[in-house]
C-alpha cells in the first residue's frame, strides 16, 4: 500500500516539507481568518439593528477565536468578543451567543449595532490548536429600523 | 428576526442570501471550505533539508518527483551561490536526502531561478529543464531507480547519431513518456510533442510526435483528462489548448480544443480525476472531455485584496498541487496561495499563507508501509518494535519510557497519544465518558532512536484527571515494523500501548502544627500549597501513609482531630483530580503537643541556694508563644513566662539533671511538650543590659505659679523579660516611655529582669524653686 502525501520544496532553502500534517507550520502557529459574506438583511437601502450574533463551532481542538463585527465595511472593535473552549476528545458543537445590544420584552425597543451591511470577522488568537477547528455557522438577530423611528 | 449568514461558500460574491455588497472582498485564510462550514487547515512539517554543496547552501528545492516503484523520490536543489543544480534521492516520506550527482551549471543568461518538470515511467524518473531557449536548456536526465544512477536521455532524432535530448517538459501517459519543446539538436520546434516507444520511455522514434498548434508557439504542459474516454490528453499552450485523441500510435490524433484557454506556465495545471485544472491568462479554469468551466468568477481575482495579503509571485515560478486528504488544489504564487476545494462536490475558493514555508515546487510523494530496500538501507522497514515500559504523569505532562527492540539507530520513533476518558466530578462522584476506541494523534516531531535499551520522551498538553493511552512505533523512511503498519495504533501490538491517567502535580506540604481548639479538643493543622493550576482540586491528607481526610476545594489547610496526643506523626498530601491522585507531597513529621524547647543549656551562675546546691542558669531558644518549665532531678518545676529564654534554678553541684519543657495555656488547659534535658554549655547573653535611662528634664526651675508639666522617662535596655520603675510608676515592660509628675527632687530606679537576674539604673530629677 502506498500513501500519497503532498510535499513542497522550499523556495528559500533546501527544506523538503510535508503538507497537511499537524496543527502548526513547523512550529509556527497558523493564523486563521474568516470574514463572512456581507449581508443586508433589511435590504441594501434599509438599516437594521443587529443585536445578537451566534457563532457555532465544532471542535476537538482548544478554541480561542476573536470575533469582530463589521458594519457597513467598518470594523467595530469595541463590539469584538472572544470564544474560548477547552479541547475535547470527540467532536462537539458549541454555539456562542453574543449580545450586541438589547431588545425589550415586547420587541418594540431595541439597541444594537446599526447599519445596512453586516459581516463578522473571525481570527484565531495564537493560531489554531491540535485537533479539529470547524466554524459551522454564523447567525444574526436583527430588527429593521422602522420608518417611524428616527434613523439618526 | 433571525438570519443565518452563509459561511464556507468560498470567496464568492454571489452567494449571499439577502442583498450582497457587490464590492466587498471576502477573506478566508488558512481554512478549508466545506459545505456551509470552514475547517482550519492543517500544518506543515519539515522532513529534511538538502545539504550544502561546495560550501554553498541550497537556495531552493526546484523539483520534487516521486518514484513510486521504489517508494522514493527525487529532489532537485538549486545553489544560487555557484549556480549549480544537484539531484538527490529522497525517501518516499521526504526524509533521508542522498546526493546522486550534479546535473548542470545554470548559464548566466538562463532564466533564474530555474524551473523543472519531472515524470516517472517504468521505474525510471525523467527530469526536464523548463528553459525557453533551447541552447540554454540542460540535457533531459534519466534516473534509473534500480541502479541509482543519473544520465543524459539520448536519442538519434536528426539522423546524426545519438545526442542528448533537451525537452522543456516531460510527463507520462499510459505506456508512453511525453516530452515537449524539443524536435532535435539542430531544430528549434517548441510546438513539438514527442512520444516514446510504448513501454520503453527512454526510446524515441524520430517520427513519433505531434505538432501542437502554431509553429513556434511553445507547449507548456500536457495533462490527462476524461480517463474513461478515448480522448485522454490535453496539451496546453499559453494561447490555447489541444485535445489528443486515441490510445496508441495507431490511432493518435490531435485537434484544437479551446482557443485562448491555456496555461500560463508549465506547472500551473494539474489533473484530478477526469478533470484538468489550469491557470490561464484569464485566471483558473477546469475542463473535462465534455465541459469547460471558468473558475475565475468565484475567485473574483480582479477585486482588490486585503492590504495584509502577501503579494502574488510571478506566474513563471508558480505551480499547482493537489493535496489528497484535504481534496484541495493549491496554486502557489509565491507567498500567496489560492486554494480550490473540491470537497463535497463543490468548487470553493479560499486563501492560504505559509510565511515560513514559501514553496518553489510541490509533488505528491508516495511512501509505503512495505517496500524494497534502498541501496543504503534507508528504505528498509525496521525489524523490531518498541514497547512502552512506563509512563509517569504529573501536572498535565507525562514522561514516556519506551524499550527499544532490535534497533540500529536509524529509526525514528513515532509517539501517538489518545484521550480515553472525559470525566468530571470529585473523587466521590465521577461522571463522564470512556472511549473504547480512542482516536490517537501523532505527537510531532518524531524522536530519533539511539542504541540505548530504554529511552524517554515527554508529552504535554494533557488534561489533568483524564485517561490517556500512549503508543509508540518505529519508522525508517515511510516504512514501519511488521505489525505496526496501520495508521490506527489500536491495531498495533498491545505492548506498544500503555494507558495512564494524567495525574496532577504533587502539592507542597508547608507545615504541621499542634493547636488546641477548645477545652476538650486539639488538632494537628496541616498546611499545604497546591501546584500551580491545581487550586480547583481537592487534596487528600495522609498520616503514616493512611488517608485521614480530604481538604475541600479552595482550602489549603486540614485539621487532623484524631492524632493521638503526645506522639509523633508523619503527614503527606496528594492532589486528587477527577479521581486521579498526584504523587505524595514532601513528608512533614510533627508531635501532637507544643514543640519541645531547643538549644537547652545550663551553666553555673551567681546566686543563693540552700544547702549544698548551687545556682545554675538554664537557657533555651526563645519561643514567644510558649511558656517554659524547668525542673531539677524530676522535681517540682519552676515556671518562666511566655517569651522568656532563661531561668535560674538550684541544683546539686555534681551531675545536675536539669530539664525544660514548653507549654501553652488556652481554653483553661495547659498542653506540654516533651521534657528536654539541658546540657552544659555557654549561655547566650547574661543579665539584662541597661544602655541608658534618662529623663526629658534633669533640672527644673519652678516659680510658685508656674504650671507643672510631666517629665518623660526613657530607657534603652537589652535582653530583659520585664522592666519596672519605682516611685509608684510600676511595670513598664511593654511601654516605650513613662511620664511622671515631679513635685520635689526625685530619683527614679529602673529595674530590668530576665531569667538570669536583674540590673538597675537610676536617674535623678532636680526641682529648684525660685521666687
Amino acid at each position: 500500500m502506498t500513501i500519497p502525501r503532498a510535499m513542497i520544496g522550499s523556495a528559500t532553502d533546501g527544506r523538503i516539507i510535508l503538507l497537511n500534517e499537524g496543527h502548526q507550520d513547523d512550529g509556527e502557529p497558523i493564523p486563521l481568518r474568516v470574514t463572512g459574506n456581507p449581508c443586508a438583511p433589511g435590504g441594501a437601502a434599509n438599516e437594521c439593528y443587529f443585536h445578537r450574533v451566534y457563532v457555532t463551532v465544532t471542535h476537538t481542538a482548544r478554541i480561542h477565536l476573536r470575533c469582530t463585527p463589521i458594519i457597513n465595511r467598518e470594523h467595530v472593535p469595541e463590539a469584538a468578543f472572544d470564544i474560548e473552549l477547552p479541547p475535547t476528545p470527540e467532536r462537539r458543537s458549541h454555539t456562542h451567543e453574543e449580545d450586541l445590544g438589547a431588545v425589550s420584552a415586547y420587541g418594540n425597543y431595541v439597541e444594537g449595532l446599526r447599519g445596512r451591511w453586516f459581516q463578522l470577522e473571525i481570527n484565531s488568537v495564537g493560531g489554531v490548536h491540535s485537533g479539529d477547528t470547524i466554524i459551522d455557522q454564523v447567525a444574526l438577530d436583527y430588527l429593521p429600523v422602522s420608518p417611524t423611528r428616527p434613523t439618526e | 428576526m433571525h438570519k443565518v449568514i452563509p459561511m464556507g461558500m468560498g470567496l464568492d460574491r454571489h452567494t449571499g442570501i439577502m442583498a450582497v455588497d457587490p464590492l466587498t472582498m471576502y477573506d478566508m485564510r488558512n481554512v478549508r471550505p466545506l459545505v456551509g462550514k470552514l475547517q482550519a487547515r492543517r500544518g506543515v512539517l519539515v522532513q529534511s533539508e538538502l545539504p550544502a554543496q561546495g560550501g554553498q547552501p541550497c537556495t531552493s528545492v526546484r523539483l520534487l518527483q516521486s518514484v513510486r516503484s521504489q517508494s522514493e523520490g527525487i529532489a532537485v536543489g538549486y545553489y544560487h551561490g555557484n549556480r549549480e543544480v544537484h539531484v538527490y534521492r529522497i525517501a518516499g516520506d521526504g526524509t533521508a536526502p542522498a546526493h546522486i550527482a550534479k546535473w548542470f551549471d545554470l548559464p548566466a543568461t538562463a532564466a533564474t531561478p530555474p524551473i523543472f518538470t519531472g515524470a516517472e515511467s517504468y521505474g525510471k524518473a525523467f527530469l526536464a529543464h523548463d528553459e525557453a531557449r533551447q541552447s540554454l536548456r540542460a540535457n533531459t536526465q534519466l534516473y534509473d531507480a534500480s541502479k541509482g544512477t543519473l544520465a543524459d536521455l539520448e536519442a538519434n532524432l536528426d539522423g546524426k547519431g545519438d545526442a542528448p535530448i533537451r525537452f522543456r517538459g516531460v510527463d507520462t501517459w499510459s505506456d508512453y513518456l511525453l516530452g515537449w519543446g524539443f524536435a532535435s539538436p539542430s531544430d528549434i520546434r517548441p510546438e513539438f510533442l514527442r512520444v516514446s516507444q510504448p513501454g520503453e520511455p527512454d526510446l524515441f522514434d524520430p517520427e513519433h510526435y505531434f505538432i501542437v498548434g502554431d509553429r513556434g508557439s511553445p507547449v507548456h504542459t500536457v495533462k490527462h483528462a476524461s480517463a474513461n474516454t478515448s480522448s485522454s490528453l490535453v496539451a496546453l499552450k499559453p494561447t490555447g489548448s489541444f485535445r489528443i485523441i486515441g490510445s496508441s500510435r495507431l490511432d493518435f490524433g490531435i485537434m484544437p480544443s479551446y482557443a485562448l484557454i491555456g496555461c500560463l506556465s508549465s506547472r500551473l495545471a494539474v489533473s484530478v480525476r477526469d478533470t484538468v485544472y489550469a491557470w490561464g491568462f484569464d485566471g483558473p479554469w477546469s475542463a473535462t472531455y465534455q465541459q469547460l468551466l471558468d473558475l475565475e468568477e468565484p475567485l473574483a481575482i480582479d477585486n482588490p485584496f486585503p492590504a495584509d495579503l502577501p503579494a502574488a509571485g510571478p506566474a513563471r515560478e508558480a505551480f499547482a498541487l493537489y493535496v489528497p486528504g484535504e481534496k484541495v488544489i493549491e496554486w502557489h504564487f509565491g507567498d500567496r496561495i489560492y486554494v480550490l476545494s473540491l470537497a463535497d462536490g463543490g468548487l470553493r475558493w479560499s486563501l492560504r499563507e505559509r510565511p515560513g514555508a514559501r514553496a518553489a515546487s510541490g509533488a505528491l510523494m508516495f511512501s509505503a508501509a512495505f517496500g524494497e530496500a534502498l541501496a543504503d538501507g534507508s528504505g528498509v522497514a525496521p525489524t523490531g518494535g518498541p514497547t512502552v515500559a512506563a509512563v509517569t504523569s504529573a501536572g498535565g505532562s507525562a514522561t514516556v519510557t519506551w524499550a527499544n527492540n532490535s534497533q540500529d539507530g536509524t529509526e525514528l520513533l513515532e509517539v501517538w497519544v489518545a484521550q480515553t476518558t472525559n470525566v468530571r466530578g470529585t473523587q466521590k462522584i465521577i461522571t463522564g465518558e470512556v472511549f473504547t476506541n480512542p482516536a490517537y494523534q501523532r505527537q510531532l516531531p518524531d524522536r530519533r532512536v539511539t542504541a540505548a535499551s530504554e529511552e524517554t520522551t515527554d508529552i504535554s498538553g494533557l488534561s489533568i484527571g483524564q485517561g490517556y493511552s500512549v503508543a509508540v512505533r518505529y519508522r525508517r523512511g515511510g516504512r514501519y515494523s511488521p505489525g505496526y503498519e496501520s495508521d490506527d495504533p489500536n491495531e498495533w501490538p498491545a505492548a506498544s500501548r500503555m494507558a495512564f491517567t494524567a495525574s496532577p502535580a504533587a502539592p507542597t506540604l508547608d507545615s504541621v502544627r499542634f493547636l488546641r481548639t477548645s477545652s476538650y479538643e486539639t488538632v494537628m493543622r496541616v498546611s499545604f500549597t497546591p501546584a500551580v493550576g491545581n487550586e480547583e482540586f481537592e487534596h487528600v491528607v495522609y498520616r503514616a501513609g493512611v488517608k485521614i481526610g480530604t481538604a475541600p476545594v479552595g482550602t489549603t489547610t486540614y485539621d487532623d482531630t484524631s492524632a493521638a496526643a503526645g506522639a509523633n506523626h508523619a503527614y503527606t498530601v496528594r492532589t486528587i483530580a477527577h479521581g486521579a491522585l498526584s504523587d505524595p507531597s514532601n513528608e512533614v513529621s510533627a508531635r501532637s503537643s507544643p514543640d519541645a524547647p531547643a538549644n537547652v543549656v545550663y551553666r553555673r551562675f551567681s546566686g543563693d541556694c540552700p544547702g549544698t546546691d548551687v545556682t545554675y542558669a538554664v537557657q533555651w531558644a526563645t519561643r514567644p508563644e510558649y511558656g517554659t518549665e524547668v525542673r531539677v532531678a524530676a522535681g517540682t518545676p519552676s515556671t518562666a513566662p511566655s517569651g522568656a529564654r532563661s531561668l535560674r534554678v538550684c541544683a546539686p553541684v555534681a551531675n545536675p539533671v536539669i530539664e525544660a519543657r514548653h507549654f501553652t495555656e488556652e481554653f483553661g488547659t495547659r498542653d506540654y511538650s516533651e521534657w528536654v534535658q539541658a546540657a552544659a554549655g555557654s549561655l547566650v547573653g547574661g543579665l539584662p543590659v541597661i544602655n541608658s535611662f534618662t529623663a526629658s528634664h534633669s533640672r527644673i526651675e519652678r516659680a510658685p505659679n508656674d504650671p507643672i508639666f510631666p517629665v518623660q522617662l526613657r530607657w534603652d535596655v537589652d535582653d530583659f523579660t520585664s522592666l519596672s520603675i519605682d516611685r509608684g510608676v510600676g511595670d513598664v515592660t511593654d511601654l516605650p516611655f513613662a511620664e511622671v509628675i515631679v513635685g520635689d527632687s526625685t530619683t527614679y530606679t529602673l529595674t530590668a529582669t530576665n531569667g538570669l537576674g536583674s540590673n538597675t539604673k537610676t536617674v535623678r530629677i532636680e526641682i529648684v524653686r525660685i521666687r
